[in-house]
């Protein structure tokens, strides 16, 4: 999971200020931070990240500010939101009152409170390097070629705390036009507002169809027509919530949107995969709905007025920008003051930049968006109430929840409890009755239990897969039963709890281990003294113990004799010797595999071994195992080829046998012949009167003749001068 | 006092790493056997270690996963 930006800006700043000239850098400090000294470069970069957290110096260098300066940075502070497109600060800044949006932004990047995003705010998990030659001469020239990364703009954290109290130049009240009636809420019509759940449970949904089958993306970014209609499909996703106020556009869409920037769900290549829930699930519902709230400026695709936006060539999204500003300026009123959606629509309109030549803009973009986007999102959200009026209209206001969310107060109505709210039955079903969930509670459920229906009181099923994938995400069968007796009503029936039993046990019958470090001790002892040194290993063997991780191994305990990658192509790394049957590994370059396939076919000989090499020995009863599992003669042919880099020895080609159609070895009496040297003896075997009597040359200077032969043989060599005498006459 | 430590206790012991395996581990040897005698498995399977341990060959995790899941086992999968 990445690291969330408020734990990873100083890092930020300081590879953005890296990539700032020398000359720049020094100005934009000089106003931030005003040095009296002319320190290095490296030391100005860390003065000026340590300046960020000096609470004194930003209040005094904040207070110095011009309120159009301000009034932006309000805005974006609460907003929540820490990346901005250029555009977006402009379009934000005209509607608070600036003719020209972009000096405000020039003057905020000039004194240090907004930073150009160089390093790519939304992959901050892997961030490039420091770099080695600045470039960033000027705002200027960074506009004119931003780079792949764009125009955008980063808020660092602290400058957003500090900022979120400034005032908003926005309207007080809104009045309607010239004839039309002010309207005033019914006082006894009830005052709407959702659970904030909604949009928690629906991401669950969310996950758990994409972790059956991942959404595909094509070549444009754009869904597969395929996975679309599933999206805009499915019952739980697209529908209406019940309690429903307006109908939204493609709300699938904007949940998967909003599930990328929250890193539930994870792009990798074309597709989306199931990511994790973030870490503000176990901070309660109203941190997961300031991080949904603070996801929605940052989405391109999808608008209130025409749900997905397909076009890959036209990814300006004005409603964003749009839309801030009008739940800004509901956090601007009193808080009990009620407001038509539609004059404060009207309002932005007047203001915002994408509208000022309405004749362009095609009458469908004009009107309506903003009621969708308040009744349908922001009040799903919890940032709206709502009521309703005779005539079918709503009046919306700020609620509690949304000032928290926008930082305009610090309390909050919303406190997590352990409710009893599961009704877990015999038929595997559950019941959570909306009431008493919370965003802890429905990630756990979620991992446990599919969700069928999303209402007042959720659905959701046990299945072994479902079971098998909360026994994955580290969950055991006591943290599934203590979480159905927790929040349960009832005690869990018995049959609910022996099936989660079985599947559970069923469950640690195989275990996966995909990419482990195993440890190979030379001898049991070895393991055994490891184990007991605290070594965080599963014994698997006499010899081997598998560990999930490296991490807790404790290095300073253990000499490497090697160590060698799994996924390499295997070596030779074993020689034989004189004898021809016996294997000696080389322990620095054997692999896994060698461990699995020598014993096979040959026995290990312990006395003969040390830590460097270990000795195994061929013998015709091993060799005749290894045939009785599948290794062939020519199976073993290539192990030697592939291991020892030769063919079989020609004492294993004996021990395996002659083949079939050979001649048999046969055996008969021969007399031995020796002579005095080699040269004799190839005369003999040269000069046809004595080569015809000889019978075959053993070596250089001996010969076989057969009895009958001798006497021949003898009257040959004596007439050329050799008499042939017995070995025991020459002995004596 | 005289503190006599152990010296072979202390010595730093030898040991081999073998990195990125991939492996499954059974209850026991007869599962082992039953997953070597599929033949989808048994080439995905590049050998047994011990009696319980067999090796998955490299880059067939998912394929001895979706495998073991058609045969009707739940396999447990550590570090995916």
């Amino acid at each position: 999971m990445t690291e969330p930006i408020q734990k990873i800006w100083p890092e930020l700043v300081r590879l953005i200020l890296g990539r700032y000239d020398e000359k720049l850098l020094r100005e934009v400090v000089q106003r931030f931070l005003r040095p009296r000294n002319q320190w290095p470069v490296e030391e100005l970069i860390d003065r000026c990240v340590e300046a960020f957290d000096n609470t004194v110096l930003l209040n005094r260098r904040l207070k110095e500010l011009d309120e159009s300066r301000k009034t932006l940075l309000a805005a974006l502070a609460q907003s929540g939101q820490c990346k901005w497109k250029l555009g977006q600060l402009i379009e934000i800044s005209m509607c608070l009152g600036q003719d020209d949006g972009l000096p405000a932004v020039f003057d905020l990047l000039n004194q240090g409170f907004l930073l150009p995003d160089v390093v790519n705010l939304e992959q901050k998990d892997r961030l490039p390097k420091p770099c080695k030659s600045p470039y960033i001469k000027s705002f200027e020239q960074w506009i004119g070629f931003p780079g792949p990364e764009g125009l955008a703009i980063f808020l660092p954290p602290p400058i957003s705390q500090r900022s979120i109290a400034f005032a908003l130049s926005l309207p007080q009240k809104y009045e309607p036009p010239e004839g039309a009636e002010l309207l005033e809420p019914d006082p006894i019509a009830p005052i709407l507002q959702a659970d904030g759940m909604e949009f928690p449970l629906r991401m669950s949904v969310l996950l758990q169809m994409v972790h059956k089958d991942p959404l595909r993306k094509n070549q444009q970014g754009g869904f597969f027509k395929r996975d679309l209609e599933n999206l805009r499909a499915n019952s739980m996703l697209s529908s209406d919530p019940s309690d429903r106020l307006i109908e939204v556009p493609d709300l699938g869409i904007l949940l998967t949107e909003i599930g990328l920037k929250l890193g539930i769900l994870i792009p990798k290549e074309n597709e989306l995969h199931p990511g994790t829930f973030p870490a503000s699930w176990d901070e309660g519902l109203l941190a997961v709905l300031t991080e949904i709230w603070a996801a929605l400026p940052a989405i391109d695709s999808w608008n209130p007025c025409t749900g997905l936006n397909d076009n890959p060539e036209d990814r300006s999204n004005p409603y964003n920008s749009a839309c801030l500003v009008a739940v800004l300026a509901l956090g601007n009123l009193p808080p009990n003051q009620w407001v038509d959606p539609e004059l404060l629509e009207s309002w932005v309109i007047d203001h915002h930049p994408y509208w000022k030549d309405r004749e362009s803009i095609r009458p469908s973009r004009l009107k309506g968006w903003l009621v969708k986007f308040l009744l349908g999102i922001a009040f799903q959200i919890r940032m709206i109430q709502a009521t309703k009026l005779l005539g079918g209209k709503y009046l919306v206001r700020l609620s509690p929840v949304g000032r928290s969310i926008l930082g305009l107060q610090k309390e909050n109505d919303l406190q997590d409890v352990i409710a009893k709210t599961l009704l877990v039955q015999p038929n595997l079903e559950i019941l959570a009755f909306r009431q008493g969930l919370n965003p802890a509670l429905a990630r756990d459920l979620t991992n446990l239990a599919t969700l069928k229906s999303i209402g007042p009181a959720c659905q959701l099923l046990l299945e072994p897969e479902s079971v098998y994938f909360a026994l994955e995400t580290g969950l055991r069968y006591e943290d599934i039963c203590g979480l159905l007796e927790r929040h349960g009503t009832r005690p869990t029936p018995q049959a609910v709890l022996d099936a989660i039993k079985t599947w559970s046990n069923k469950h640690e019958r195989i275990t996966i281990y995909a990419s482990a470090t195993l440890l190979e001790f030379p001898t049991a002892q070895d393991l055994e003294n490891a184990l007991s040194r605290g070594l965080p290993a599963l014994k698997i063997s006499d010899r081997f113990a598998v560990a999930t991780s490296e991490d807790g191994i404790d290095f300073s305990q253990y000499r490497l004799t090697a160590t060698r990658d799994y996924g390499l192509m295997p070596e030779k790394c074993v020689q034989v010797e004189s004898d021809g049957v016996t294997l000696v590994v080389d322990i620095s370059r054997s692999d896994l595999l060698l461990e699995t396939e020598l014993p096979r076919f040959a026995d290990f000989v312990e006395d003969a071994s040390s830590q460097q090499r270990r000795v195994y020995k061929l013998s015709p009863e091993t060799l005749k195992k290894a045939d009785q599992v599948g290794y062939t003669p020519t199976a073993l042919d290539d192990w030697f080829q592939q291991r020892l880099g030769h063919s079989l020895t020609p004492a294993v080609q004996l021990i395996l046998g002659a083949k079939s159609d050979a001649v048999p070895p046969s055996f008969e009496t021969m007399l031995v012949v020796h002579l005095e040297n080699e040269l004799i003896t190839d005369g003999i075997m040269q000069w046809p009167e004595t080569a015809q009597w000889v019978h075959s040359r053993l070596g250089p200077c001996a010969l076989t003749v057969t009895s009958e032969s001798l006497e021949k043989l003898r009257k040959a060599l004596l007439q050329a001068g050799h008499k042939l005498v017995e070995s025991s006459a020459v002995q004596a | 006092m005289l503190i006599v430590s152990n010296k072979t206790s202390i010595a730093r012991i030898p040991v081999k790493l073998h990195r990125r395996v991939c492996l499954v581990l059974t209850e026991d040897a007869l599962l082992a056997e039953e997953i070597l005698a599929r033949k989808k498995l048994a080439s995905d399977i590049s050998g047994r270690l011990t009696n319980e341990v067999l090796l998955v060959r490299t880059g067939r995790l998912e394929s001895v996963v979706a495998e073991l899941q058609r045969m009707g086992h739940t396999p447990q999968v550590l570090q995916r």
